[in-house]
């Protein structure tokens, strides 16, 4: 016996037959009955008042409903000049001198530069319609459970959950601009057969000349353009035309499509060509791919997914190959953010199920396991793993699944884990918990 | 306390009265029934091992009963929510470790008030060993309280409750790894601050483990 070993068993034995010489038993026995008591008589003692708190709750709470029922959305409008309260069907005009902004109660705002004309058209508990008239306004909607906002311009709609971005109408050519500059929204109008999504670094073009050709017998279809607001700022690039119809892009991934299909061409003229809508370019992400990439080759995992969100982090895990979001969720995973690795991780499983990359499984079952403590989800991720076929960290997962459900109490299925385990890892690291679970 | 009314199946009276129930499932299923017998047999088939754990988290020290009673009522207020009766003798221990953490948490948290006011915090009368070994074990517990506490329950655990590593981890719900890594963390701790108190110095410095009072010290795995 080490010397270590000798002193921790006189520390033992000396505490330990210390609290023995106390006898704790008859205490505990003693503390349990009083409370037994006690707690009978505070059932007997608080009956009476059951009644008369219930009615005092009630009306706390049908107070607490007239207070804090939903009130309508109002807004101030603030600019040249001192800021004022708006009003409904008021027409805006962004001064000369300043641009105008209006601050609505919910923390939203919308701010009209020099020249652009507005109106609030309607104001309700979750959100407010703005319609706009003329020119460039600027949107900043802050996301709420059940935000209804939405952007009217001309016949076109933008929906708005939570974003910044930027709409312009050009009344004279019925031309609408959304530029997003965060989040997401959806745009109806006409031309489009369902609502075109714009997301974070995007720029939609739509328009309407459905209204310069009315009553003129002309048929030219309306245009709508998704494209990278990036590399259309840069070369301003023309609607594509193509030779051939080109059936609406299809992908086989579960989630939304992210390519905006053509309007349906009037084919009265048959055979002629067909404009469609310009496919989504690649996110900046996979523009800007290199940078991250070098940065996490070398270690520099923070940076690199610093660079990453930069470039649309979120968005790239909606739209890149499941081997690359797979990576972006080891780098936020190696970097620290957890909730960040979860979403790519989830991203990836959501949108190739069968054929998720097994690290990324493994990577859920990591998170769910170390961060959340979700050992049931653990094991079903770390289950999933090891059903993949892939035997890279093939003992550590099942290592993990067997402590995933023990935590979790799924003792069946942690006898099973540890027989599997026993009988692939003999002598791996888990072999004694296995053992033990298996004895158990 | 009174015997229950209707003997349940599982339950049976042994010689002088006393109820006992063949194994944790039975137990657990007569508490559920509020049985107060069963609360009898409870308390005297898992006071060893809440007395171990907490005396050897705690020291020598006056709370200790409380602390363990506290257990207890912790137990027989949380029953309701043990769906697996196999995993009584875990839960209760993870219950131990919590409420003693717990305890000794409070405890740092008061020291700023000693500090303060030393003269309004009473000493609290201590009844120990003498000689050696009540100056080790002093020491030892002066030493735990300067390490974190999740890195001296872990070591009081394995090294003075003498439990397995997998319980450790299972008491202190982390991982093998995690207590793994606060061991050697306190480990390391502890021998640097053994330096400065004679007792342990004294006990620790011939040969063995920590024999030269190594700077490192690595967790031994499992045996």
């Amino acid at each position: 016996m080490t010397n270590f070993e000798s002193l921790m068993k006189d520390v033992a034995r000396t505490v330990q037959g210390d609290a023995r010489r106390r006898q704790l038993l008859p205490e505990i026995q003693a503390r349990l009955e009083a409370l037994d008591k006690q707690s009978r008589q505070a059932q007997r003692a608080h009956g009476g008042w059951r009644l008369s708190l219930a009615g005092a709750a009630l009306c706390a709470a049908g107070i607490a409903i007239f207070v804090l029922r939903p009130q309508p959305l109002s807004f101030a409008v603030d600019g040249v000049g001192a800021g004022r309260t708006g009003a409904v069907g008021e027409q805006l005009i962004g001064a000369d001198s300043g641009p105008v902004a209006l601050r609505f109660s919910d923390g939203s705002q919308v701010t009209l530069p020099p020249q652009a004309q507005a109106h609030v058209d309607a104001l309700d508990t979750q959100g407010a319609t703005v319609a706009l008239e003329n020119g460039t306004v600027e949107v900043s909607v802050v996301h709420r459970k059940h935000t209804r906002w939405e952007i009217r311009a001309g016949r076109y709609h933008i929906r708005v959950t939570g974003t910044r971005f930027s709409a312009g109408w050009d009344r004279k050519t019925d031309a609408l601009t959304v530029t997003m500059h965060e989040g997401s929204v959806e745009v109806t109008g006409p031309g489009m057969k369902a609502p075109a999504r714009v997301v974070t670094g995007q720029r939609l073009r739509a328009k309407d000349v459905s209204a310069d050709t009315q009553g003129q017998g002309q048929d030219e279809d309306p245009k709508v353009v998704v494209e990278d607001a990036t590399l259309a700022a840069r070369a301003e690039a023309p609607v594509v035309e193509e030779p051939e119809a080109v059936p609406a892009v299809e992908t086989a991934q579960p989630e939304p499509a992210k390519v905006i299909a053509a309007p349906a061409r009037d084919d009265r003229r048959g055979g002629a060509r067909v404009r469609r809508a310009v496919a989504e370019p690649q996110s900046k992400l996979a523009l800007a791919n290199a940078e991250w990439r070098s940065l996490e080759a070398h270690g520099k995992y923070k940076a690199a997914l610093a660079v990453a969100v930069r470039d649309g982090f979120d968005d790239g895990c909606l739209r890149l190959p499941a081997e690359d979001v797979a990576k972006l969720g080891d780098l936020a995973r190696l970097a620290g953010d957890y909730k960040r690795a979860q979403y790519a991780y989830q991203a990836v499983y959501r949108r190739f199920r069968s054929s998720t990359p097994p690290l990324a499984l493994f990577g859920l079952g990591k998170i769910e396991f170390y961060q959340n403590r979700d050992y049931a989800s653990a094991a079903r991720w770390f289950g999933l793993y090891m059903k993949s076929g892939e035997h890279a960290l093939a003992r550590e997962a099942a290592g993990l699944l067997l402590e995933s459900r023990i935590k979790a109490g799924d003792n069946a299925g942690a006898r099973a884990a540890a027989e599997s385990y026993l009988q692939s890892y003999a002598d791996g690291p888990h072999a004694k918990l296995a053992h033990d679970t298996v004895g158990h | 306390m009174a015997l229950p009314r209707e003997m349940r199946p599982g339950a049976h009276v042994l010689n002088g009265g006393v109820v006992a129930y063949n194994d944790d499932a039975e137990l657990v299923a007569a508490l559920h029934r509020g049985e107060s017998a069963a609360r009898t047999v409870l308390v005297q088939r898992y006071e060893p091992l809440v007395e171990r754990l907490v005396a050897g988290a705690l020291g020598i020290d006056s709370e200790i009963s409380d602390v363990i009673q506290d257990v207890f009522v912790g137990v027989f207020e949380g029953i309701r929510s043990l769906k697996d009766a196999s995993a009584l003798r875990s839960w209760i221990a993870t219950l131990a470790v919590f409420t003693a953490r717990g305890r000794i948490r409070r405890r740092r948290r008061w020291r700023w008030i000693r500090f303060l006011a030393p003269e309004d915090v009473p000493e609290v009368p201590v009844s120990g060993p003498q000689g050696e070994t009540h100056e080790a074990v002093r020491a030892t517990y002066r030493v735990l309280d300067t390490l974190p506490d999740d890195e001296r329950m872990a070591f009081s655990l394995r090294f003075i409750s003498e439990m397995q590593l997998t319980e450790v981890a299972a008491a202190c719900r982390v991982s093998l790894a995690t207590v793994k890594r606060r061991l050697a963390r306190a480990e390391k701790r502890f021998v640097e601050a053994a330096k400065d108190h004679p007792a342990l110095r004294e006990r620790l410095t011939q040969g063995g483990r920590w024999g030269d009072m190594a700077e490192s010290a690595e967790v031994e795995g499992e045996s």
